[in-house]
């Protein structure tokens, strides 16, 4: 793993760490906690895709996939969070 | 159907080295599959109301069913609907949201006996079970089924009348529904008896730690997208092995990345997914 890939992954694992705690933390308000669930997986996002811009090795294809990714987290996020399908 | 499945979820050349389910088309269908849910399944819902959790579906008869169907499961007495109990499961479920806490007692020292005999009910035995932040009657009922403490209240031999009351107001900032179950066997000695010379056995539903206290009685929603999440992990850990095996160059995001988020994600699920019983 080259050293830029170490500080990378290190700063994700301190992020995703940070945003899991502090989703823990603040049960049962679930507004809160659905509000930085957005926020961590709007922060992944723009997280990776600052990575490969700084790699300059972003291309249209990764960010879509960055975006995709951030956004299948929030409508899981939103999908729990109203409930599911009510069973 | 091999192939499809290999296709699916193996990188390999007939798939441009990267599993289809990972494709942008797939991760579309899936956000499409959780926005359809969440939009459509709950229309009456507003996320943006501050209103939580309004779509919850408690209903008393099926808390009531629910847990007689643990108790003749077990061989046990089904419990018996009592007006009384109702009656002060309500007004223990009105003092939590007047008074602004979640406890077995409440600030200025009411117990769970005050409200059940204060509703009329002279108990011999009497105990109580809490539950907050579930969306249906099952997830209540499994959650303390899956509690020692509650599941001793749910399966004692001694009682033979249950109340419950569902309510729905704000606690501490946080529009929530409060589930209260009262447990009791009346006693024949004249209320005016005191007490401690009754005998009696009072019983709270309390667990050492609730809030893991229920992760069997997660919903089926619930289970249904961590089991998608957890393909999606599998899918790719596969990936990063594969393709670091055949050395192959791509132009797409680190799978490791992704797998960290997806992990996150599922443990976000467990979160949101729980309710809280004391």
């Amino acid at each position: 793993m080259k050293q830029n890939d170490f500080a990378y992954y290190f700063f994700l694992v301190i992020i995703l760490s940070a945003g899991l705690s502090l989703i823990y933390f603040l049960s049962p308000n679930k507004i809160l906690q659905m509000s930085a669930a957005i926020v961590l997986c709007l922060i992944y996002g723009l997280y990776g895709i600052l990575h490969h811009y700084l790699q300059h090795n972003l291309v249209r294809k990764i960010m879509v996939e960055y975006i995709l990714i951030a956004t299948l987290g929030i409508a899981i996020s939103l999908f729990i969070f109203r409930g599911g399908f009510g069973f | 159907m091999r192939k499809l499945l290999y296709s699916l979820f193996i990188p390999h050349p007939t798939n441009n080295h990267r599993a289809k389910i990972l494709h942008h088309r797939s991760l579309l269908v899936l956000i499409a599959f959780f926005a359809f849910g969440s939009f459509f399944f709950n229309s009456s819902f507003n996320p943006f109301s501050g209103k939580i959790q309004t779509f919850a579906d408690i209903s008393l008869r099926e808390l009531l069913d629910y847990t007689n169907q643990n108790r003749v499961e077990q061989g046990l007495q089904k419990l018996s609907d009592n007006s009384e109990l109702d009656k002060a499961a309500q007004a223990k479920a009105d003092n939590m949201f007047a008074e602004n806490y979640w406890a077995h007692n409440s600030p200025d020292g009411k117990t769970p006996w005050y409200f059940i005999t204060s509703a009329g009910y002279n108990y011999v035995y009497a105990g109580e079970n809490l539950a907050r932040g579930f969306n249906s009657a099952k997830e209540v009922v499994g959650a303390w089924m899956a509690s020692p403490e509650h599941r001793a209240n749910m399966l004692s031999p001694n009682y033979r009348d249950v109340g419950f009351a569902v309510e729905h107001g704000n606690l501490s900032g946080e529009e929530t529904f409060l589930v209260v179950q009262e447990f009791g066997s009346k006693s024949i000695i004249p209320a005016s008896t005191p007490i401690v010379d009754r005998g009696v056995q009072k019983v709270l539903g309390f667990s050492v730690n609730p809030k893991f206290a229920n992760l069997a009685a997660l919903s089926m929603s619930s289970k249904v997208t961590l089991s998608l999440i957890l393909v999606l992990l599998a899918t790719f850990i596969t990936d990063i092995f594969v393709i670091r095996r055949k050395n192959i160059a791509r132009v797409v995001g680190h799978s490791l990345d992704h797998f960290m988020f997806l992990s996150t994600i599922a443990l976000i699920v467990l979160i949101l997914g729980l309710g809280q019983i004391i």
